[in-house]
């Protein structure tokens, strides 16, 4: 079949290293000192949290936590990235129930994330945390330090492509209008098939369609829906 | 090799892909005995572990689904195979990482498997030739003494070849409308059905059609077509792909992954009918490479074989395996290799069948020509990954005047947007690129600069609620084309051996010299026009072309002056891989005759896309098809009559 | 968590149960003796809706994930009998709500209470003896002609076309004899009451053809499709029983769309209705000492091997079957992508913890526990060259060594293990307690089904991209596979590996046309999540 006359560049190797962020404590130092370090950080104006506790995949505020931090970067609604959330009529998005569905990928990217990147993860999470009433404003906290921002830019790839882009490789080819080829891997099978960006085009995973027979001959959009074909796209809280 | 140890049977067949498996198929159904000789895994209980390679891979190329691993030195493989990712500037030249030792001057750049169904990884066009591409020189060389596309064997026609056609659409079930197919005088008898109804066409094809169906002859001159063009039609690709239950294979649901696998075998591959094979008593032994075509007396007396169990070896074992009749049908990049592998301690030093001096010359592809664009923000959406990934084509244009001075070309309108020609992918595929562009403020694509994002910035960074309005708004414009241009044959465009590199089992590796010719450049230029004519009729921006030039350090690339201007051409290979041991009636000229019987040993065949004079514009998997049922004719034939 | 955007008008519908002391009262509408003679029975089999609307699907109060609870066992004996009693379920009645922590877990829950109350009711015997009294070779009330009628009897060829479901027995014996292969005639008059299993490629070889499935004794496993009355009287309605039919001008615009199992249905008749309902079993050809020691719901039949060599005469043979597996697929108006539940023996196969912790309990119909260095490849395809049947060797596999050595990949859930201990208590004595639930699989984006509802007043959407992401609604659990019915496709890859609904999604019928002939007119060749309709002749 048909190859490209440039294919050949992109020897894309799929085993990424995998490895802590340089520079970073490592989380096991972290937990080893943690008794004398229990201060929990105030919910303050600062955008850097003053200390970002350790990410807990059991615990369901932590979860509903990266929920809301991966709403505000995906710009999916959080029922789209978890299916089975309910908000449970609580005032207080932590408390909400994030849910268990058949595919629970939001448990995976949490632990692929923490166990790649905690403790610039748990920083995330705070941030998710100081600012959980309004999305809009997790954004300019994110950006506000590198290390944030090339992890967030991460975590936005991971929930569009189901793929994992190293933050320092990110950082490293984020010189405006640079042109890269950056060394990815694929999480799993069915990260690849949850990718969202195919939503966002209106198609389906190449290699995954449960749609039927014929549905490329016709519009994505139906007639009768007067909803908008995008209505999943928000920046609103539930 | 002990003779007294080996395999016996009728006929033994060397490769398990389309023209193998349905050899053994027809011979196997009429009781005649055969072995399969595969050099790679056998066919798989399910395709669990294919689709979990294509799922995992970070680049999708075609070879993704199947074993070997993609990085691999090919020097530490048994049954290597050339990828897509053994073509860039750094690469194609480097042993440790191309299987094809590549001694250019330009790359060969088509690709193969071996495994069992061989190259399985196909689209599942199944087109038919134009009947002007069976007759090259008598129609437009005969005033040309150097004119370098010859004419089929005389019994090789569109007439002639319509039942094997027939035939051949039968076992892999065709989804096409015949009053759309009857374009350039293709032969169809008169009542004549496809097994199952056309493949709808996509929005894009719909797009596409309605942007061409009124066209100016000015517009249109540099065609050439010898009558005006005012109107291009989009037809459907006659496709085996379900558009109905079929063979008990479901159709298809449009997985947009046909190439390189179809996740609920709604598009046939050679596993199906290679298990009717097995089922009706064929054998088929895996692992096994053939390294040697014993000949004795002028008549091939033995298959010998090295057998191995792990990707990398080491060899396990050796056979070798008697038959009345033998058929080689491993590719025709391994087909010439096996035959000037079989030295026969020096009586067929040359190799085996090969007093033409042909094997392995005439190495053509169909070049590939991609095109990618972008419409603007104010057209209605075509929205791509949607489908099967090409469900119409133009096929009107691959015929007239102008193959007396410049190949034919024809046209695939792929439905997977720019999918693995974005950037001419330099960087990565689809739709990858463009939302690491739109997230890391890079611009590998090209479209994250003022003038196609509407942003008011270039290199925007996006997160949230403006990232998936921007990819949605983005990604639902984009679209691709590609062009197959018709390659002529040249004697130095060539498999031989390496003297110097071999594979994991000791056997050495194939060795290409490639360039494409005038002719085919000047196919090229005018599709480089046809795509202009394309893209300004529906509005569109073109990005191939765009600087930063993404041909400019292609080891394919190629210069021409268009009108006025020096143009960086580039080429790809659609995966056809043609002509090193061709079918003539001269066996001076030629290696095989019309049934693909070697001219110089009565019980040897040599069957697949490797023996066509010349390659048209049509994928060439139905006509190959179609000539190793005529094939298996002629050998239930040998095998009926006495001596 | 419903997806707010979304219609529910079937959610109310969906969430309701049936509440344990009302249970009791239910068992009148489905002995089939019992019919009055001012009343005309309807014909096939009838289902019983739920009473009440408690909250709680199932009558366990505690938790079945993890641990099995302690003194859960014995059943009590009234809850015990209000569960035998309690009929074939209109439709399933789930809940997120429950004991269990997680909404999903409440629901799988939900669902397996269900599967186990209709496997209980098909398996009843037809002759209106209750379960717990069945004894072996009782003929079931799915067994029987007036419920449940094999594919092959529908999808007949040109010449014995239309098939004919009458209501009353004589007519329905008439159809049968009408149907009776020649080559089973003399056995026939012989043992005239016995099942007739008229094998075709798919009665042996597993979806797609991925291969025979071979017993420790060498025989063939058996596979046989059924389907209901109401999903007969589609067929036919709908002219789906031919090619021709499918593909008529009439048909060309078709959404196939069975009839849904409702306890409430809308309009005129509110008689709680089935619905769509078909069966797919697996059986084994039983040797003496099974047939003795009556671990097998076990069936007399006459077999029909499968056409081969046309020279060839097919060899009728009288077998003694025993069942092995069991799937039950129910369309419902909450869950139009059908509800799918997988039963097996419990001596089938071992799962993958079982053998790698060597902890085997007893032999099994299809591994060997016996072998050491000679153990063959776990769940290899028999050897190619010899899956068709050699009428000479009867259903004899052709090569006698080779015996299918298969193991189940994914094993069952603790929870679905635990309600299969209640149930097998709740069956104890009976043959039925040698059989297990694999699991259900559901449908779990509850906005996305509701949006194919028959009974959702939403329009019928013009495009997949409504049910976006995922048009087969999310199925829970994402894979399932039973180890006789899709033993070669065991697995966690997507697409690939065996999902009921996920691969029944693509299943598509003959109708023909263009896809959008008009603007805003679809036409679909779907055939509603059933490979019956590729069938027909």
């Amino acid at each position: 079949m048909t190859t490209s006359p440039h294919q050949g560049r992109n020897r894309s190797s799929p085993k990424v290293v995998n490895h802590e962020p340089g520079g970073e404590v490592s989380r096991r130092a972290m937990l080893s000192g943690a008794a004398a370090t229990t201060a929990v950080a105030a919910v303050g104006a600062s955008d850097i949290p003053a200390y970002a506790r350790p990410a807990d995949p059991s615990s369901s505020q932590d979860m509903m936590a990266f929920l809301v931090l991966s709403s505000a970067l995906t710009g999916f609604e959080i029922v789209r990235l978890a299916p089975e959330f309910d908000k449970k009529n609580k005032p207080d998005i932590l408390d909400a129930d994030p849910g268990v569905d058949p595919f629970n990928i939001k448990k995976d990217y949490f632990n692929w994330i923490d166990a790649r990147a905690a403790p610039t993860f748990d920083k995330l999470l705070q941030i998710a945390r100081d600012h959980r009433q309004s999305l809009p404003d997790i954004v300019p906290a994110v950006n506000a330090s590198d290390d944030t921002k090339f992890l967030a830019r991460s975590i936005v790839l991971l929930w569009y492509l189901g793929s994992w882009y190293e933050p320092d490789d990110l950082k490293k080819n984020a010189t405006p209008g640079a042109r890269a080829l950056i060394p990815s891997q694929v999480v799993s099978p069915k990260a690849y098939t949850l990718g969202l960006v195919w939503q966002i085009a209106q198609a389906h995973p190449m290699g995954y369609s449960n749609l039927q027979f014929g549905y490329w001959s016709r519009e994505p959009v139906d007639p009768n829906d007067k909803s908008s074909p995008l209505g999943f796209i928000t920046d609103k809280l539930p | 090799m002990a003779a007294n140890n080996c395999m016996q049977c009728d006929v033994a067949i060397v490769g398990s892909g389309f023209a193998g498996a349905l050899i053994a198929n027809e011979l196997s159904a009429k009781g005649i005995k055969v072995i399969i000789l595969e050099a790679g895994p056998g066919v798989q209980p399910n395709i669990n572990d294919y689709m979990k390679r294509f799922y995992t891979a970070s680049a999708k190329v075609p070879e993704s689904a199947y074993p070997p691993e993609l990085f691999t030195d090919p020097g530490k493989l048994a049954a290597g195979r050339p990828t897509s990712l053994m073509l860039g500037a750094a690469n194609w030249q480097d042993p440790k990482q191309s299987y094809l030792i590549q001694k250019g001057p330009r790359p060969f750049t088509s690709t193969y498997e071996r495994v069992a169904g061989g190259t399985a990884h196909w689209l599942g066009t199944s087109l038919r030739l134009v009947p002007n591409d069976f007759r090259m020189k008598t129609t437009y060389g005969k005033d040309q003494s150097n004119f370098s596309l010859p004419d089929w064997p005389a019994a090789i026609n569109s007439e002639n070849m319509s039942p094997f056609y027939a035939r051949a659409e039968v076992e892999l079930g065709v989804s096409a409308d015949v009053d759309e197919q009857r374009f350039l005088g293709i032969v169809f008898p008169k009542d004549y059905a496809y097994q199952m109804p056309r493949i709808p066409p996509s929005l894009l094809d719909q797009r596409m059609g309605d942007a061409l169906a009124e066209l100016t002859e000015a517009e249109t001159r540099f065609l050439e077509m010898g009558k005006p063009v005012t109107e291009v039609k989009l037809r459907s690709l006659p496709a085996a792909r379900n558009s109905q239950p079929y063979q008990k294979r479901r159709a298809c649901a449009g997985n947009t992954n046909c190439i390189p696998i179809c996740p609920i075998q709604a598009k046939y591959d050679p596993t199906i009918t290679l298990n009717e094979a097995t089922d009706k008593g064929a054998i088929l032994i895996d692992h096994a490479v053939a390294s040697e075509i014993v000949v004795e007396a002028g008549r091939v007396s033995q298959i010998n074989f090295i057998n191995y169990k792990d990707e990398a070896g080491p060899k396990t074992g050796e056979g070798c395996v008697k038959a009345k009749t033998y058929v080689i049908a491993a590719n025709a990049i391994e087909t010439p290799r096996l035959l000037l592998m079989s030295k026969n301690q020096g009586h067929t030093s040359n190799g085996v069948a090969n007093s033409s001096d042909m094997v392995g010359r005439n190495l053509m592809d169909h070049p590939y020509y991609v095109a990618w664009a972008l419409l603007p923000p104010t057209a209605t959406p075509v929205f791509p990954y949607r489908g099967p990934l090409i469900t119409s084509g133009i096929g009107d244009l691959c015929d007239g005047p102008f193959r007396a001075k410049r190949a034919a070309f024809r046209v695939d309108i792929g439905n997977e947007g720019w999918n693995f020609v974005v950037a001419g992918a330099q960087f990565g595929a689809d739709p990858n690129v463009t939302t690491i562009d739109f997230v890391n403020g890079m611009n590998s694509s090209g479209l994250n600069v003022q003038q196609f994002n509407q942003l008011g910035k270039d290199n925007a960074a996006l997160f949230g609620v403006d990232l998936a309005r921007k990819l949605n708004d983005t990604i639902t414009r984009q679209f691709r084309l590609g062009f197959l241009v018709e390659q002529d044959p040249e004697r130095n465009n060539r498999v031989t051996l390496s003297s110097e590199f071999k594979d994991a089992l000791g056997l050495p590796r194939p060795e290409i010299s490639y360039n494409i010719s005038d002719y085919t450049r000047q196919g090229f230029v005018a599709a480089y026009r046809m795509r202009k004519l394309i893209f300004d009729k529906m509005g569109a921006a073109d990005f191939t072309h765009r600087a930063p030039d993404p041909a400019s350090d292609s080891p394919g690339r190629f210069e021409e002056i268009i009108d006025g201007r020096s143009v960086t051409l580039t080429y790809g290979g659609a995966g056809h891989i043609m002509g090193t041991y061709r079918m003539g009636d001269d066996p001076k000229t030629s290696v095989v005759d019309s049934f693909q019987r070697s001219h110089d040993h009565q019980n040897l065949y040599l069957v697949g896309s490797g023996t066509f004079p010349t390659g048209g514009t049509a994928n060439p998997t139905l006509t190959l098809s179609a000539l190793a049922l005529r094939t298996a004719d002629s050998i239930v034939g040998d095998l009926k009559s006495p001596g | 968590m419903r997806h707010s955007q979304l219609i529910a008008i079937g959610l109310a519908t969906a969430i309701g149960s049936i509440s344990p002391s009302v249970l009791s009262a239910q068992s009148s509408a489905q002995t089939a003796g019992a019919a009055t003679a001012s009343q005309a029975k309807p014909p096939g089999l009838q289902c019983t809706p739920a009473a009440g609307r408690s909250p709680v699907p199932d009558p366990f109060k505690e938790k079945l994930v993890g641990e099995f609870p302690m003194g859960l066992l014995p059943i009590d004996d009234q809850v015990k009998d209000n569960i035998l009693e309690s009929g074939l379920p209109c439709q399933e009645h789930v809940s997120p709500l429950g004991v269990e922590k997680e909404g999903l877990e409440n629901l799988q829950r939900g669902f397996d209470f269900y599967s186990w109350r209709t496997f209980i009711a098909l398996n009843s015997p037809a002759d209106g003896t209750p379960i717990e009294g069945a004894r072996p070779g009782m003929r079931t009330r799915w067994e029987d002609m007036d419920n449940f009628k094999q594919l092959l009897d529908v999808m007949l060829p040109a010449n014995l076309q239309p098939p004919k479901w009458p209501t009353d027995r004589a007519g329905m014996e008439a159809e049968r004899e009408r149907l009776m292969p020649e080559e089973c005639h003399d056995l026939h008059k012989q043992m005239p009451d016995r099942m007739v299993v008229k094998m075709i490629e798919e009665s042996f070889n597993e979806p797609f053809k991925t291969g025979p499935l071979i017993d420790q004794q060498g025989h063939y496993a058996i596979f046989d499709i059924l389907m209901n009355r109401q999903m007969f009287d589609y067929i036919m309605n709908n002219h789906l029983n031919t090619q021709v039919g499918q593909m008529s001008a009439a048909n060309s615009g078709l959404s196939v769309d069975f009839p849904a199992g409702n306890d409430h249905p809308p309009g005129d008749d509110p008689s709680p209705t089935l619905g769509a309902f078909m069966l797919k079993v697996s059986w084994k050809i039983l040797v003496p000492e099974e047939i003795q020691a009556k671990d097998f719901h076990m069936v007399e039949a006459l077999v029909l091997m499968p056409p081969g060599d046309p020279k060839a005469k097919r060899p009728c043979l009288p077998e003694t079957l025993g069942l092995i597996g069991f799937h039950a697929v129910h369309k419902t108006v909450g869950r139009p992508q059908w509800i799918w539940t997988s039963f097996e023996h419990v001596k089938n196969v071992p799962d993958v913890e079982e053998v790698t912790a060597k902890k085997f309990s007893g032999l099994y119909n299809f591994f060997n526990i016996n072998c050491r260095d000679d153990c063959p490849e776990v769940n290899a395809t028999p050897p190619r060259q010899l899956w068709q049947p050699d009428p000479a060797l009867e259903l004899k596999f052709g090569d006698a060594k080779f015996k299918s050595q298969i193991v189940r990949e994914t094993p069952q859930t603790d929870a679905t293990k635990n309600m299969n201990k209640i149930f097998q208590s709740i069956l104890h004595g009976t043959v039925w307690e040698n059989y297990m639930l694999i699991t259900t699989q559901w449908p779990s984006v509850f906005g996305c089904t509701s949006l194919h509802s028959q009974v959702s007043d939403a329009p019928a959407p013009r495009t997949d991209f409504l049910k976006q992401p995922d048009m087969t609604c999310s199925p829970a659990p994402t894979f399932m596979a039973n180890s006789t019915l899709e033993t070669y496709s065991q697995g966690e890859i997507p697409q690939a590996s065996s999902s009921c609904i996920g691969c029944h999604g693509n299943a598509v019928g003959f109708q023909t046309g263009a896809s959008n002939p008009k603007p805003n007119q679809v036409l679909l060749n779907q055939s509603d999540f059933t490979f019956i309709l590729e069938k027909a002749q």
